[in-house]
Order: structure tokens, then sequence, then C-alpha cells
């Protein structure tokens, strides 16, 4: 019996087992290429290892360095950009009988419902004519231009998910809207403008194309710089970089779930 | 005919949560058993057992002598109908119906012949092309009944299959139903919480209490021989009162005591056989109980007289309610006169409407 | 900008990038069927697995490429997929292929498997959450009416949740079609994807235009798509 059970168990973890080689096989090659000193055919793994690329990057006055720090600025100035337009929209078309909702809505969705490359060589194009190419405004403007979607669609679920009646409730008690507004929506709501927050934060840092057309080569985001690592063969120095870039994006995995309620996803695109 | 199914001892838990605590049953073929309880009881969860959707812990679950207990779902032959429907909203009623004989690889024009069949036995006739989401309540409920009948189960499992119809459509659907059932001689499990329903549609109502059956029997014996207060308050005899007992002969004498007079109770069944002398709580139900003078005795002392005073009053139309207090406690007696708050009362309850048991204590 | 859209650029454009317009059509296609397929076995598995040791196994590392960027998963295939990458070396210790016969995956080979890899789990969550949702006891008649899960999966869940498929597809879809790090990094050689050609466009000879025309191309791509799902849409209100 307990054998049957071991050979039942059998396809099912040669099956687990292949899947779990596919997810994780390629973040196993970046991790062991940003510590493999030296790593030539035919050996099948790293024959030295080692932290003096480490080193190479982190050294203060490296250009990573400078990179990281360009990409930070960068992604903090978009969530400002993003959450100054995101919220005030979001609660207009949660609440609002707006009449244009759905269309607005969509509006919102269209530059992610079409490709975004060639918006970004005509706004890169416009920007070359205003003096905003190679700078960090252009970028940001770009990056929030992404990252609106995120913003909107979420803080509007964020809003739409808190119950109107919390709100009439407070009026009820003598609250005036402003009051209404900041100590029972927007505290209600934290969580999922928090996330939309972390989304468009992550979102600008991992930003590739409209950082390649608007800003190289005077921007040099941490994206443009890994680009430029690998293409010049430096893969430890890509593969560390890279590295650098994936921590952010699995931190916010692992918590994605305490902001992203259920009832507030339930609400994405209602 | 030997699906008779029996149930021997079966024990469910999720986790460390015991929902059926040794649970036997024997259904007989053909028949229409209701598993009756409050929210929680374990009915769904005994229903969910038999059909193969929990695991069983520990017991047996038998048709016709075989032991399905560890069957998956799919291999048992039973067909349900589901409390939301379960009806699939992308495929027509008609295919909905055939969907179990399409397992079943019947031939096409065997399938279109049956659906037919089965329109027309539930007076669905001209709905078999229309999607699910353009039917009625009734109508949805009738197809998913009829998506059961299709594939001739030997067993028809109802998880509350009524409960979402309106008051009115669902008296008629009661007595459909369990025309249906008796015309194809099918064995039926009805779960409901519902006590009305189960009273009009089974031959035999179970009735259980935190994963226990409380007790079996006929919807006659359940009603007027409840086996414990439990039975006795979930079948409606909701007000209780504390008397004493004592033997008097073959009969048993209720003792006078301030707040009510003497009474003779036969012993006609055996829930009254094992009183002892002593403290015993009586249940009885409301509409069994009349006004009278506060002094009335029966003749014989064939009823039992409570002596209160009249502490409320209201009139739903047609007669008064009034808030009677026997010593502290409140009972709601229904009278056709029109009487003063404050006014002394009897309240008599015939000996035969009186369920007793033994006290054990507040 | 518009103004100087001529039929001129788009007879260049098709002229010299005819071959990536089909390749690029074509590996997007591949891409989008297999994502498609695996996310509906991913869903399905969490859904109607009943073996909760392996469903909860699954559950919890098929959704980690979803969070990896695209830039970042380039350079992880780049040096996966790599004739002397990891896969192969695992591949060669594990004695399934011969060390002398290892080939390079870089190619458009690399760019489907790149794209199923980060895709995926973004339409198997969508797909998986629908599937949550759907009546629990939708799957149970079924079940309880004899039929297998393989069956149950494919004809009683899949049609349930069909809309949320779709739209997952062509979201996925579109964003494979503007992802110009992923074809740039993983398949340095031709045929290669429009994303390149435009970039390509701009950066050597400055020519909007072209550019312009062949960035149009794949917004016909994305608009057949896009009426694809209108359509959907359309019999989806028929119906109820």
């Amino acid at each position: 019996m307990t054998t049957m059970r071991a050979l039942g168990w059998l396809p099912w973890g040669i099956l687990l087992g292949v899947l779990a080689f596919a997810v994780f096989g390629p973040l196993a090659s970046l991790l062991l290429w940003s510590f493999a000193e030296a790593w030539y055919f035919p050996h099948k793994l790293p024959s030295q290892w080692g932290f003096r690329f480490w080193e190479h990057v982190f050294r203060p006055t490296g250009r990573a360095m400078e990179a990281l720090g360009m990409s930070i600025s960068i992604a903090l100035l978009t969530v400002v950009m993003c959450l100054a337009i995101s919220v005030p929209a979001g609660l207009a078309l949660a609440r609002g009988r707006l009449p244009w909702r759905p269309l607005i809505m969509l509006a919102f969705l269209l530059p992610q419902a079409f490709p975004s490359l060639p918006i970004y060589i005509n706004v890169a194009r416009i920007f070359y004519e205003f003096g905003l190419n190679g700078t960090v405004a252009g970028v940001v403007l770009v990056h929030t231009l992404h990252g609106l979607v995120y913003a909107v669609w979420i803080t509007t679920a964020a809003f739409a998910a808190v119950d109107a009646e919390l709100e009439q409730a407070a009026r009820n008690l003598g609250a005036s809207a402003l009051r209404t507004f900041f100590t029972v929506t927007l505290p209600l709501a934290a969580p999922g403008i928090v996330a939309s927050a972390i989304f468009v934060f992550l979102e600008s840092l991992d930003e590739f194309t409209g950082s390649y057309f608007v800003g190289a080569p005077e921007v040099t985001t941490l994206p443009l710089l890994m680009f430029t690592a690998s293409m010049a063969g430096n893969y430890q120095i890509s593969s560390i970089t890279a590295l650098i870039l994936l921590v952010p994006s699995i931190a916010f995995m692992l918590v994605v779930e305490r902001f992203l309620k259920p009832d507030v996803l339930s609400k994405v695109g209602a | 005919m030997t699906a008779a199914r029996e149930i021997d001892q079966v024990e469910v838990a999720y986790g460390a949560v015991s929902v059926l605590r040794g649970v036997s049953l024997d259904v007989a073929p053909g028949e229409f058993v209701a598993l009756l309880g409050s929210s929680g009881c374990g009915k769904t969860t005994l229903l969910r057992a038999i059909s193969g959707f929990v695991p069983v812990a520990r017991g047996a679950i038998r048709v016709g002598g075989r032991d399905i207990t560890h069957l998956p779902p799919d291999r048992r032959d039973m067909a349900m109908v589901f409390q939301s429907y379960a009806l699939w909203l992308h495929m027509t009623a008609a295919q909905n119906i055939a969907y179990g004989l399409r397992i079943r690889r019947w031939r096409r024009a065997d399938i279109a012949r049956r659906v037919d069949e089965i329109l027309r036995m539930l007076k669905l006739e001209g709905l078999g092309d229309r999607p699910i989401t353009r039917l009625s309540g009734g109508q949805s409920q009738r197809v998913a009944l009829g998506r059961a009948l299709a594939v001739n189960p030997q067993i028809l499992l109802l998880d509350e299959p009524l409960s979402n119809l309106d008051a009115r459509i669902r008296e008629e659907v009661r007595h459909e139903i369990k025309a249906i059932q008796k015309s194809l001689g099918i064995t039926a499990i009805h779960v409901t919480h519902h006590r009305e329903e189960t009273m009009i549609m089974a031959d035999r109502i179970v009735i259980l209490d935190a994963g226990r059956i409380a007790q079996v029997g006929s919807p006659e014996e359940v009603y007027n021989r409840p086996a414990s207060p439990f039975v006795a308050a979930f079948m409606g005899a909701g007000n209780m009162i504390r008397l004493r007992v004592r033997a008097s002969g073959d009969d048993l004498m209720i003792e006078p005591e301030p707040d009510n007079g003497p009474a003779r109770i036969a012993v006609t069944h055996p829930a009254r056989a094992r009183l002892m002398p002593g403290p015993v709580t009586a249940y009885f139900r409301s509409e069994q109980a009349q006004l009278t003078a506060p002094d009335d005795v029966a003749d014989d002392a064939r009823d039992l007289v409570l002596k209160g005073r009249i502490v409320q009053a209201a009139y739903p139309g047609g007669f008064w309610r009034y808030g009677v207090d026997v010593g502290g406690q409140h009972f709601l007696v229904d009278d056709e006169r029109r009487l003063e708050v404050g006014a002394p009362v009897g309240v008599r309850l015939p000996a035969h409407a009186l369920h007793l048991y033994p006290d054990n204590g507040p | 900008m518009e103004g100087r859209l001529s039929i001129a650029n788009f007879t260049k454009a098709f002229e010299f990038y005819d071959r990536d317009i089909l390749f690029t059509f074509v590996i997007i296609g591949i891409s989008t069927a297999l994502i498609g397929l695996f996310s509906v076995a991913i869903g399905g598995y969490l859904v109607l697995g009943e073996n909760w040791t392996a469903v909860a196994i699954l559950a919890w590392f098929y959704r980690w490429p979803l969070f990896v960027p695209f830039i970042v998963e380039a350079q992880c295939m780049y040096t996966f997929l790599a004739k002397n990458g990891l896969m192969n070396n695992g591949f060669v210790a594990l004695g399934l292929v011969d060390i002398e016969t290892t080939q390079s995956l870089l190619d458009w080979r690399g760019i489907i498997i790149t794209f199923v890899w980060k895709q995926t789990p973004f339409v198997a969550l969508m797909v998986a959450g629908a599937m949550a949702a759907l009546d629990r006891a939708t799957i149970e008649a079924a079940r309880n009416l004899g039929a297998s899960r393989l069956r149950i999966l494919v004809e009683i869940v899949v049609p349930q949740i069909r809309p949320t498929l779709i739209v997952g597809l062509i979201l996925s879809f579109v964003t494979t079609l503007s992802v110009l790090s992923v074809p740039l990094m993983v398949s340095g050689g031709t045929p290669t994807m429009l994303t390149v050609d435009m970039a390509y466009r701009i950066n050597a000879f400055g020519d909007y235009g072209v550019a312009n025309a062949l960035g149009l191309i794949s917004y016909l791509m994305t608009g057949a798509v896009a009426w694809i799902y209108l359509r959907e849409t359309m019999r989806e209100r028929e119906r109820t």
C-alpha cells in the first residue's frame, strides 16, 4: 500500500521537479553568474567563486551606484506624479457619477491595450523638440504615462471597495466631507493605494523601453546599465545588476497579498 | 431490488473539528428520507459524505451491500440536486439535462429521446433550447432536477433544493417532487432545515443535532412524540416549564404547585415510560394552549392548568395574542376574547400536548 | 507626424521587414497559444487537484516569474539558454543530451520560452482566480454525474472562465508585442521582431516614417485581436 502510494507520487514528483527547474533554473543561472569569477566551457558550474564583481559594482564611485541612485530618484518622482493624479481621479471615478466613466477608465487603459513601443518613439520625438530628451524630467514623464494605468485602476478599485455607507455614517454623525475623506475613506483605501504606489515604483524601476528611447544615453538607469553590460559580455556585472533589480520585485511578491485584498481585486475594472 | 443503502457509524471531521460523530442509518429502496436540523448540525456534511465530496474518517457507506465509502464521487451512481442548482450557464437547458447521458456514452438519438421525456415529465416542453439565464427560478429548479433524474440514478440526493424558490412555487414543487419520486420508485435523501417541507415530503425524518442523530421516525412520530427536548423544541414545541411528577398506578400524576394545577398523564409511549418520579421539564406548542379561568380545574385532571397573568396583548388580526407570565416565564397564547393586561388567567394544556423529559438541573 | 506617413513608408516597411512581420506574428501566436495551454493546466490543477501537497507546492512556485521584470528575465535567459548555459549543463549532467550536441536556444525558441516563462503566471493567476470564483457546485454536479476531472476542466470549467482567459491572453499578446529587451537580448540574429526593427530604424537612421509604419502594423495585429475579443463579448451578451 505504501509502495503503491509512493509510486503514485512518482509522476507528480517528476512533473513538479521539471516545473520547478523551468521556473527557478533561469533565476539560478542569474544567481550563479553573479558569484562566478570564472565559468568556462566545459565546466558545468563556475570554477571560481567570489565577490570580486560585487565589489566592482558597489564601489561608491562606480557607475552602478550612480545608476541605482538615478533609478530610485526617478521611481520616487514617478510615484509622486502618479498618485497626484490617481488619488483624485480614482475617488472621482469610484464615487462620482461621471457621465463618461467607462470611457475614462478605457482611456487610462489604452497605453496598456496597445503596444507601447510605437508610443515611446513618438513621445521621444516630441520630447526632443521640447529639449526633454535625455533629461530626468523626460524619463519621469514617460514612466508616469506608463504607471498611470496601474495607479488609476488600482486606486479606483480601492476607493470602490470602501462601502459608501461607511462614509454616510460619518457624515450622518456630523463630519464634514473633507474630514470624512481623511478619517474614513482614505484610511480604508490606504492599503490599495500603497499597493498601487509600490506597483508604480517597481514598474518605473524596471522600465526599459521608454528609458531607452527617451533617456539614453544621457540618463543611465539601472536597466540601461544592465543592458549595456550584458551586450558587452560582462555577464557578472549584468547579473549582479539584474539581481539588484530583482530583489525589490520578489520582496513585493511576498507581501503583495497583505496590500491587495480580494475585495479590492474583485473591483478592478468593475 | 437491493438498492438499500446503509450508513454505518460514519464519522467526518474537518481538521480537528468533528462534524459527524458516528451516524448510522438504513434507508430502504424507494424511501424518501429527510435529514433535518439547524445549520451546522452536520446534515449537509452527511449528504456530501454520501455523495463522496467529503472524505469519511471512520465508518462505512454501503449501497445494496457494496461498500462505496472510498469511491470517488464520479463513480457512485447517485444524482444530486444542488441548493444553487449548479446549472451550467454555458449550456442550454437540454444540454444540461443531456450531460450525464453523454458521460454514459448514450447514442445521440437515445439522448434526444430521453431529454424530451424528462422535459415532458417536468413540464418544461419547449424550453429545451433556452439558455439557463433565461429561465425562471422554478424552471431552473426543474432543469436541475431533470439533469439528476435523466441518468436514472439509484439514489437521488436533494440538498435544500427548494430554498431559493418563492414561497408559493415552493408549495407546488414539494408535492411534485414527492409525486415524481414515488412514481419512479427512486430512493431519495433530502437535506433541509425547513420543518414543514420535510413533514410534507418525507416518509421518514432524521433529526440531526451536533453531528449525531437525535431521532428517526415518521413525520407523525417526530411531531407528536419527540424523543428529546431538542427534538421537541426543533419541531415547534418551544415553550418549556418545570413540573414535578409522581407515579400513580399505571399513569403519572403532575403534582399541583403554586403555578400549576394537577394533571394525569397516560404513559402512551416509551419516552414517557422512562420518566422517573421527581422534577421534569415539559415542552408544549403555543397553538395547543388555551386561556381559561385561573382557578379552572379540569375534569379528571385530564388537562394541565398553569396559573398566570396577562402581561402583554397584541391584535395580529382575527384573534388576540397574549403574553402570559407564569411564575416568571413568558408564554404566547392566542385567544378570541378581549382581556385586560394584568388580569389573572389560566393556561390550559391538554395532557397529550405535553412532552415530558427528566429534568437534569437548570 | 501622421502627415509624413505615406504609402512609401509602408512599401518600404513591407519590402525590408516582411519576414519580420510574419516572424513576429508567428512567435507571438505560438507563445500565446502555449501560455493559454499552460495557464489552463495550472489553474485547472489548482482548482481540481486532489493531492493537497502537490497543489500547495504548485500554488507556491508557479507565480514567481510574474514578479521578475522583463529586463531581468532577459538577462536570466541569456545565460540560461546559451549553448553552455545552465540548462544544457543540467541536461548533460542528467545524461539527457551529449555535451557535443548541445545547442544554443538563443533564437526564436528562446524568445518563445522567455515569453511563456514570464506571461504564463500572469494569465494563470487570472484564470485560477476566475476558476476559484466559480460556483463549486457546478463542478461537483458534473463530478456527481460521473465526469472525469479532465473532462470537467474542458467541458465545464474552461467554458465558464472563457472571457477571463481571453482577456488574459489578449493582455499578454499586447505585452509581448511591445517588449523590446527580450528579442534584443535573447535573440541577436535575424529574423527578429518588429520592436527591434523599430528601434533599429530610429537609432541607425532616425527614420521615423518606417518605424511608425511598423508601429502601425503592430497596432493592426492588436486590432485584429481586439476584434476577436469584441466578437466574443457580443456573443456572450447575446446568450444572456
